[in-house]
């Protein structure tokens, strides 16, 4: 069989693959607790230790329309040398706290080490955005930080309320969203579309 | 052999219109329509991030969040190109999004399961197997190379369709795909 003749035979093979491959888990319920994720119309139980973290977890779940946007900003910003700040002090005594699930659970090593790698990489890319857009983005992730924290600090005191586990799972889940799109929207161009 | 179906590509006109009115459902806010639109699509949408990706956890989250994405740009389908079509753009672009975060490294497929691994000349003469080799074999390609192959002679789209959603010259892509037919050539003659 000559070169063409393989070549033919390879994307007949190709194009004949099956169209549909099943996940082996159901994607459906993280995708919906994404869609659905409406803080601000949820019922907050009076009996949770910490009222005022309900808000700061809206403003974090509403964060990532937020981030978004930034990142559409950040790419095209003329690139301007990073100065330190009071935000970005505050943000640095945020940003050291290692992640964690209330009292009681750990998180994976695989979650913590990716999560690491994304923030390290994220500060390193901070530094060359521009004032108000380093700011809007720190503005954000402190938001999210923050939020982490009341959630934590509320199931450390009530360990097995599901609901608050939940929250938690998700507020992280939303944090590595953001902390991806991040860093993959503040790549240089040449890097992002090189093949 | 399962018949490849092109992205987007309906077999039934009922299923057409079904779709649409669950896709306009979905555009007013209901999300039990947006769920069935994502049970008509979503082996199709992992299918197409497994490939690009190679790697099974990697486009679970790529599907994931191309539903997510596709969600918040709902109200800006207009229904000028089929709603799958439209989908495995948002997926496609989801994967070369995110190719390049850390600790996403790529992995190659795991498809066949410890005990089914046997030797190749041993499964010679089974289209499942061969078609086994073949999934494993692109899951190995280089990245850019799988990309091109993936989009072009898995799905079908064009050279031209190619290079513009990768954001590489045409003549690229076809070297790549040059590239990738070599690649699978001497690992599934191995």
């Amino acid at each position: 069989m000559n070169e063409s003749d393989a070549s033919e035979a390879l994307d007949r093979a190709a194009a004949a693959l099956p169209a549909a491959i099943d996940p082996e888990r159901d994607l459906w319920p993280a995708i919906e607790a994404c869609i659905v994720s409406k803080p601000a119309s949820r019922p907050t139980p009076r009996a949770w230790p910490h009222p005022g973290w309900a808000g700061q977890l809206a403003a974090a779940v509403t964060l990532m329309a937020v981030a978004s946007i930034a990142t559409f900003m950040l790419v095209d910003r003329p690139q301007a040398p990073a100065q330190p700040d009071e935000q970005a002090l505050a943000w640095a005594d945020i940003w050291a706290e290692p992640a964690r699930f209330g009292a009681r659970d750990a998180l994976s090593q695989e979650y913590l080490d990716a999560r690491h790698a994304l923030t390290t990489t994220l500060e390193q890319r901070l530094g060359a955005l521009s004032p108000d857009t380093r700011a809007l983005v720190v503005a954000n992730l402190i938001e999210i930080r923050q939020a982490l924290d009341a959630i934590n600090v509320a199931l450390a005191e009530d360990p097995d309320n599901a609901l608050l586990q939940r929250l938690l799972l998700k507020t992280y889940q939303d944090e590595m969203y953001v902390l991806v799109n991040l860093n993959s929207t503040t790549q240089p161009i040449r890097e992002r579309i090189e093949l | 052999m399962t018949a490849v179906s092109k992205p987007g590509v309906k077999s039934e006109p009922a299923e057409a219109i079904t779709e649409m009115e669950q896709v306009r459902r979905a555009q007013q806010g209901d999300v039990a329509a947006y769920e069935a639109l994502y049970r008509m699509h979503i082996g199709r949408i992992y299918a197409l991030c497994l490939r690009m990706t190679g790697n099974r956890a990697t486009a679970e989250d790529c599907a994931q969040d191309a539903f997510i994405r596709a969600w918040r740009k709902l109200a800006q389908f207009r229904g000028t190109s089929a709603f799958g079509t439209w989908l495995h753009r948002i997926a496609i672009n989801e994967v070369l999004t995110r190719r390049r975060s850390a600790g996403r490294e790529r992995a190659h497929m795991e498809l066949v399961d410890n005990e089914q691994q046997i030797t190749r000349a041993e499964r010679r003469g089974n289209a499942n197997e061969h078609r086994l080799d073949l999934e494993q074999a692109i899951a190995a390609l280089p990245e850019g190379a799988r990309h091109v192959f993936v989009m072009h002679s898995v799905y079908g789209y064009s050279h031209e369709e190619t290079a513009g959603t990768l954001g590489v010259a045409v003549g690229t892509c076809k070297a790549q795909l040059h590239r990738a037919r070599k690649l699978l050539r001497a690992n599934l003659d191995a």
